[in-house]
């Protein structure tokens, strides 16, 4: 029977066993592909800053918003549409799962991939593609900023989120700009997340 | 790694990428293959890899973090070809017959190979803990970083991946390969 350190002396061992240069063809092809390949930009999230802004700046970019935010809202009612008011109309019935998306969002701060996945649906809808749960949780983890919540509002199913985001600990987040506030929808049917962003 | 190479690449210098990629894609192509256990994949995977961390360097807001965010890339791409690949192929190589085994005969051929065995029941994630911490040597919190889930993540993974290497080798009741050939 083999002992922790056995076993670990083996590994390290057998690990070191295996090609340790990368074909020049492998390269090649990359540096091939550099011209057609388009370097991306901050994704999603509005990249300046909004302490970079001038004042008729940020009072556009907040009008901005609260029109998405209307319009996400009326579309999400479907049928509700035509009442007397434009704004989202509050939850008509049922709990409210809004400890679901706080839970949701505790996960993705600490960077838990179980705790993320106890609460999403076993297919999520990620950026309109849909996704395993776990390879969404992992999509999720690894590209998200940390954020804290500023509010949670119902419509319907779904529920907008107003956020801040933060630094994550690399500093390699993608989703959500450090230092900037932003909005997103989060869909839960069944007590669990089934759409985001 | 130096960072004015990295600039110099965020801002579309090819010819300053072509120089980060030569620097790293021995060691990312090691890591690839020793969390794939497969030529082609690990070939694959380290192409996507270097061509995802062109594509997003711009995103990257410190240029110093560049080795521990271009492994994170790494494992991403490792994940999209162990799912890509689920037949895995034998990956067979000969193995010398007169190998020299170790006093206590733990180092032998027939350890390789139900190592070998073992890994490849393992998930791609706890593959990757397992190469990142007895191949680089690294300490379980920048793994922890580099991968983006919490230290007891990787601990637990570490663990449950190191036990069931382990229990690969202690499977193995059959007498060493001299005694067989004997």
């Amino acid at each position: 029977m083999s002992s922790d350190r056995d076993t670990t002396r083996i590994v390290r061992s057998w690990l070191l066993d295996g090609p340790t240069e990368l074909p020049d063809r492998v390269l090649d092809a990359v540096l091939d592909q550099l011209p057609s390949t388009h370097q991306g930009r901050a994704t999603w999230w509005p990249a300046r800053r909004l302490s970079h802004m001038n004042t008729p700046m940020r009072f556009a970019l907040g009008a901005v918003a609260i029109v998405i935010a209307v319009v996400l809202g009326i579309n999400l009612l479907g049928s509700n549409i035509g009442g007397p008011s434009p704004t989202p109309t509050p939850a008509p019935s049922g709990a409210s799962e809004e400890p679901v998306v706080r839970a949701w969002i505790d996960a993705v701060n600490e960077r838990d991939q179980e705790a993320a996945t106890a609460v999403m649906s076993d297919r999520v809808v990620v950026s309109d593609t849909t996704l395993e749960r776990e390879e969404a949780a992992r999509t999720i983890l690894e590209t998200w900023c940390p954020m804290d919540v500023l509010s949670v509002q119902r419509v319907g199913d779904s529920y907008i989120v107003e956020a801040a985001f933060v630094e994550d600990d690399l500093g390699t987040c993608t989703a959500g700009v450090p230092g900037t506030t932003g909005m997103f929808v989060v869909e839960v049917v069944d007590g669990k997340v089934s759409r985001l962003p | 790694m130096d960072t004015d190479l990295v600039t110099r690449a965020q801002r579309g210098d090819e010819e300053a990428f072509a120089s980060l990629a030569v620097a790293v894609g021995d060691r990312l192509h090691a890591v690839a293959h020793r969390i794939l256990r497969d030529i082609d994949l690990a070939e694959d995977a380290t192409q996507q890899a270097l061509l995802a961390i062109w594509q997003d360097l711009p995103q990257l807001r410190d240029p110093a973090r560049f080795d521990a965010w271009s492994y994170r890339l790494l494992v991403r791409a490792c994940y999209a070809e162990g799912r890509k690949s689920r037949q895995w192929s034998p990956n067979m190589r000969l193995l010398p017959s007169d190998e020299p085994m170790q006093a206590d005969g733990s180092d032998s051929i027939v350890d390789r190979d139900q190592l070998e065995r073992g890994f490849r029941r393992l998930s791609i994630d706890h593959r990757a803990v397992v190469v990142l911490h007895h191949y680089l040597d690294w300490p379980l919190d920048r793994i922890a970083e580099t991968l983006g889930v919490p230290a007891g993540t990787v601990r637990s993974r570490l663990h449950h991946a190191m036990r069931g290497l382990r229990a690969a080798l202690d499977a193995d009741a059959r007498p060493p390969a001299r005694e067989v050939a004997q």
